[in-house]
């Protein structure tokens, strides 16, 4: 897999083969909106009141629509490719959708397996943990370039 | 006997408490994410923006906005939605 910003503005992901296609589709399944809105509720504090009742339901579905959105745009993208080398283009007006589907898999897979900041502290981890560490350090580096060029 | 009236004046009054909006740190969101959304939210400047961060990463948190209720609860909302730990005080 290649990713690379693009000459307008945007970024693309280069798919190579199938497998590619696979481990992009991981990125909607480790995000966990629902549990991040009802985590960040909490995190308002005791004075922050009707958090739970008018917030927290804006916030779920703010982050189910930039699931909703990045799934499509894979499925899309592999679709048109047909499961094979191909290009997913991530252009300056869903650059935000993106970022905000890779945060929440990475703050999910944070919460979720506990990660530590470097993988040499992965050694005797079992495979599911592992996995963890690397897909989101996969989307770190997709964040970074987001950052970087196209936000 | 006279009934005079004479009329109680309360000359009391309050300032509002003033609410702060305080963003925690946490592993994942990226320095460079928190000063954009910073800037975003707030209309900071990178300077401000980054140094408010700086704080965060340093001192485990930051208070980023004070001011009236309303508005307090409107950007700790707008934190929320970009993900960022953001909690309200009324302050001491």
């Amino acid at each position: 897999m290649k990713v690379a910003p693009t000459l307008n503005g945007g970024m693309r992901i280069d798919a190579e083969e199938a497998e590619d296609w696979e481990i992009l589709r991981y990125l909607p399944y480790d995000a966990r909106p629902q549990e991040l809105a009802r985590h960040l509720g909490k995190m308002a504090g005791p004075e922050a009141e009707d958090w739970d009742e008018l917030v927290v339901p804006e916030l779920h579905e703010r982050f189910n629509r930039q699931l909703a959105y990045v799934y499509q745009a894979i499925e899309d993208a592999s679709n048109a490719a047909h499961q094979g080398p191909g290009a997913l283009f991530i252009t300056k007006e869903n650059a935000e959708l993106w970022y905000g589907a890779l945060n929440q898999a990475r703050l999910s897979l944070h919460a979720r397996f506990e990660l530590p900041e470097s993988v040499e502290e992965l050694i005797d981890a079992p495979p599911e943990r592992r996995g963890a560490f690397h897909r989101s350090h996969f989307y770190q580096i997709l964040q970074s370039i987001l950052l970087d060029h196209v936000l | 006997m006279s009934t005079e009236t004479h009329p109680l004046t309360d000359y009391s009054s309050s300032v509002a408490t003033p609410w702060t909006v305080i963003v925690h740190n946490d592993p994942v969101n990226l320095v460079d994410y928190v000063i954009w959304v910073f800037c975003k939210v707030f209309g900071y400047d990178q300077e401000h923006a980054g140094a408010l961060t700086m704080e965060i990463h340093h001192h485990q948190r930051s208070v980023v906005w004070t001011g009236e209720r309303e508005k307090a609860e409107f950007f700790a909302a707008q934190l929320q939605e970009f993900q960022l730990t953001a909690s309200l005080e009324r302050q001491s």
